[in-house]
């Protein structure tokens, strides 16, 4: 679907990864820092308690459900702004949408993602950045940015998952006895799983999309009534 | 429950008998079209399709609306067969589906068993797909869908359990596939997808926390129509706490979801039951309580 010339020629340029560490810093105007995506309800349940407890958590989410899936949006909505195909977006935007288990983790990707893409096109235009109506996804208005900006598409697909990952151990370390060099550790570990998860979603088609988080979405039910609450999700 | 019980249990001897044993056997096809329309006030069916080993059943219903009874008739599912069931809700109808029993998937060799179901709600209509839990044993194999296409002011519930082996039998998953995809549409749009994908070394997966915490059942319900979110809270309250079975609710775009998780399929039961009577505000088909 590619067109090979441009996405080799991207690929050649190390430079072209730098609009990366602006779009995927948190102060990024998105407001990741409002997100927990159910952690803080995984610490209150108890399943969240330790150094230990965090990376099975985060591994899992990055496994077995949410980091899996939005990278492959991530692909399949920088797939097709690369091929021009307007139809074939909306459709991946409407999947990744439609694939939200609960009113809070839609609110946490149509949020991120409306203020991603607004922030993006008033910033960084470019004529191949095209403007969705309504909500977008998270993952798709990244892969759309750098789609329209040549930047590699692996490396994106893994900046992303890296971006989530801090995100998340951030809100943990404000939720559970985790210091910040616990934290730091963590983040350091999942490299690994960062780098496999997205390698592997580049070849994986849109069906390939599922998971196994049945417990952590049903967290994210309860986080809803959960009775203090630091985060949106 | 009695007609598989009766006709087909001992046609069908490996509940649970290892694989060495087991006959070659004929792959299953079975296939179900039943429609219904709303009709001066009550529900008649329009059209039944049946072939291979479905079928469905219209028992003599008390409400206005129409029961119908989905019976596969090779008493379970095994690897490689295929089902299909389309069901149609006319304009003004009014639709339950159900199951006599529990449907058990068996373990399988390789093949992967397939069952799509498709619903589709006219106009005004209703339609609660209540099929009986979806119980798995060891080495079972199931890629199971479930397309759904409604119009804007009709209303669908779709609800779903699956148990990973009998904790009353001590019966465990420790291997296996069960792939369930939802995909609703509303009106032009796509709401609701989900993929809920357990893949591989099933009862290790169920341990960790994301995935289980030890649950062996689970099971959902999406509820689209236009009062659906507005119906939240009264689900809320309907949720009973402190019965061993983890239950929560949330509603957006127009969908309320329910997700249970419990130790086992008796608690479960125990937990969905007066919910689903409740929520409906009318008896759950009859097959459901025998």
């Amino acid at each position: 679907m590619d067109d090979c010339m441009p996405l080799q020629m991207i690929d050649r340029d190390p430079m072209a990864i730098l609009p990366l560490f602006v779009w995927l810093s948190p102060s990024y105007p998105v407001g990741c820092y409002a997100y927990s995506h159910t952690l803080e309800w995984a610490v209150e349940a108890g399943d969240v308690t330790s150094e230990e407890t965090l990376v099975a958590w985060l591994t899992d989410l990055l496994t077995l459900g949410l980091g899996c899936n939005d990278a492959i949006l991530l692909c399949h909505a920088y797939r097709a702004v690369r091929a021009g195909d307007a139809v074939a977006l909306e459709e991946v935007n409407e999947l990744a949408l439609a694939l939200s288990p609960s009113a809070e983790l839609y609110l946490e990707t149509s949020q991120q993602g409306r203020s991603f893409l607004d922030a993006t096109l008033a910033a960084w235009p470019s004529p191949l950045l095209m403007s969705l109506e309504g909500d977008v996804a998270f993952p798709v208005a990244i892969g759309m940015a750098a789609a329209a900006h040549e930047v590699p598409l692996a490396t994106t697909a893994a900046a992303y998952l890296f971006g989530l990952v801090q995100t998340l151990i951030s809100a943990a370390i404000r939720l559970a006895p985790i210091g910040q060099t616990a934290g730091i550790r963590v983040c350091a570990s999942l490299s690994v799983t960062v780098q496999n998860v997205s390698r592997q979603a580049l070849d994986l088609s849109l069906d390939d999309i599922g998971g196994a988080t049945f417990r952590a979405d049903l967290g994210s039910f309860h986080h809803e009534n959960q009775y203090t609450r630091l985060f949106r999700s | 429950m009695h007609l598989r019980a009766t006709m087909y249990v001992n046609a069908w001897p490996f509940d649970g008998a290892s694989r060495s044993t087991t006959p070659q056997r004929q792959r299953a096809i079975g296939c179900v079209a039943f429609s219904a329309a709303g009709l001066n006030g009550s529900t008649r069916p329009m059209r039944i399709e049946e072939s291979g080993s479905m079928r469905i059943r219209i028992p003599k219903g008390e409400g206005t609306g129409l029961d119908a009874i989905l019976v596969n008739t090779a008493g379970g599912i095994a690897c490689g067969d295929r089902f299909t069931v389309s069901i149609e809700a006319r304009t003004g109808a009014a639709i339950t589906i159900a199951t006599p029993a529990a449907e058990k998937v068996y373990r399988s060799d390789g093949p992967v068993a397939e069952l799509a179901v498709s619903l589709n709600v006219h106009s005004g209509a209703r339609l609660d797909w209540l099929p009986q839990e979806t119980l798995l044993f060891d080495e079972a194999r199931l890629a199971r869908r479930l397309d759904a296409t409604i119009e804007e002011d009709a209303r669908l519930t779709v609800f779903e359990a699956v148990v990973f082996g009998r904790e009353a039998r001590a019966e465990h998953m420790a291997n296996g596939l069960f792939e369930d995809r939802w995909r609703i549409r509303r009106g032009r749009h796509l709401v609701y997808a989900d993929t809920l994908r357990l893949d591989g070394p099933i009862a290790d997966l169920l341990k960790r926390p994301s995935v289980g915490n030890g649950a062996r059942a689970f099971a959902t319900l999406i509820h689209v129509s236009p009062e659906a979110e507005a119906r939240l809270e009264f689900a809320r309250e309907n949720l009973s706490s402190g019965s061993g079975c983890d239950a929560a609710a949330s509603a957006w775009n127009g969908l309320l979801a329910v997700r249970f998780c419990a130790m086992s399929i008796e608690v479960l039961r125990a937990a969905v039951i007066p919910f689903l009577l409740v929520f409906r505000g009318e008896p759950l088909p009859r097959v459901w309580l025998s």
